[in-house]
């Protein structure tokens, strides 16, 4: 799994992942990661690339909003795959934060708390 | 009933890639629609890192045996360890969160399991675990 930074505005990034988010890929990415969400308050992460969600990347996910909402930032999903959207909505996760299909209109409302 | 596939796994998290290339192989073999494909992916994953993480004694070696066959209306899989008797079928699972802040991030792995098997079994026979998940096939 890889993952990218992409700085937009100051306290607002793109994190661009790419491959399955499994136990192999969240152990590569967990700890910048959480050092990403951890510093800025607008975070809009970039799933169209991540083929595959298990529970351990969902868990990546809730750790990364739960860190910027509670210093009030915002966190959003951008463009999840079919299959991944589907774990995402089982698991409740569509009901606790944003998912966007659209990359300027997420970049925009991430934005809007920094 | 037709062909059985099988692979032997340790007890090792960095086995989860070969697992990964070998479901892969045998989904191409058995023909099915890339959502049970998607579903038995994301459920071996699951109950695979579950026996890893839970089922044995910190630092000792063992196997973890998978099996896939196929009959005219579904997919099984039998995920099979020797680690202490334990049904993850039996876990209470994590109420579905109100909002971000009190969501669970434990437990999250039972409940994909439990949501995209169509059915799951936990025996315990002899000193063996053996989890039986299916999935329909149209």
């Amino acid at each position: 799994m890889k993952m990218a930074v992409e700085p937009v505005t100051p306290g607002v990034v793109k994190v661009i992942l790419d491959g399955r988010m499994d136990i192999t890929g969240a152990a590569v990415i967990d700890l910048q990661f959480s050092a990403i969400t951890g510093s800025n308050k607008g975070v809009v992460v970039d799933l169209t690339n991540v083929s595959f969600l298990a529970s351990i990347g969902i868990r990546t996910l809730l750790l990364g909003a739960k860190a910027v909402q509670r210093r009030g930032g915002c966190f959003i999903l951008l463009n999840p795959v079919d299959e991944v959207e589907r774990v995402l909505e089982v698991m409740g996760v569509t009901d606790l934060m944003p998912i966007f299909k659209d990359t300027d209109a997420a970049l925009a409302a991430a934005s809007m708390q920094a | 009933m037709d062909e059985v596939y099988s692979i032997t796994l340790r007890n090792d998290h960095a086995e989860l890639e070969r697992m990964v290339a070998w479901v892969d192989s045998v989904v191409a073999r058995l023909r099915i629609s890339a959502d049970t494909a998607h579903a038995l992916h994301l459920c071996l994953e699951e109950a695979v890192v579950n026996v890893v993480r839970y089922a044995f004694e910190p630092g000792t070696m063992h196997d973890v045996n998978i099996a896939l066959w196929r009959d005219a209306k579904a997919i099984h899989a039998e995920v099979i360890d020797d680690g202490r008797a334990f049904d993850p079928l039996s876990l209470e699972l994590p109420e579905s969160p109100k909002d971000l802040q009190s969501a669970q991030v434990g437990g999250l792995g039972i409940k994909l399991m439990r949501s995209f098997a169509g059915c799951a079994a936990y025996r315990r026979v002899g000193t063996t675990n053996r989890l039986t998940l299916s999935f329909p096939v149209a």
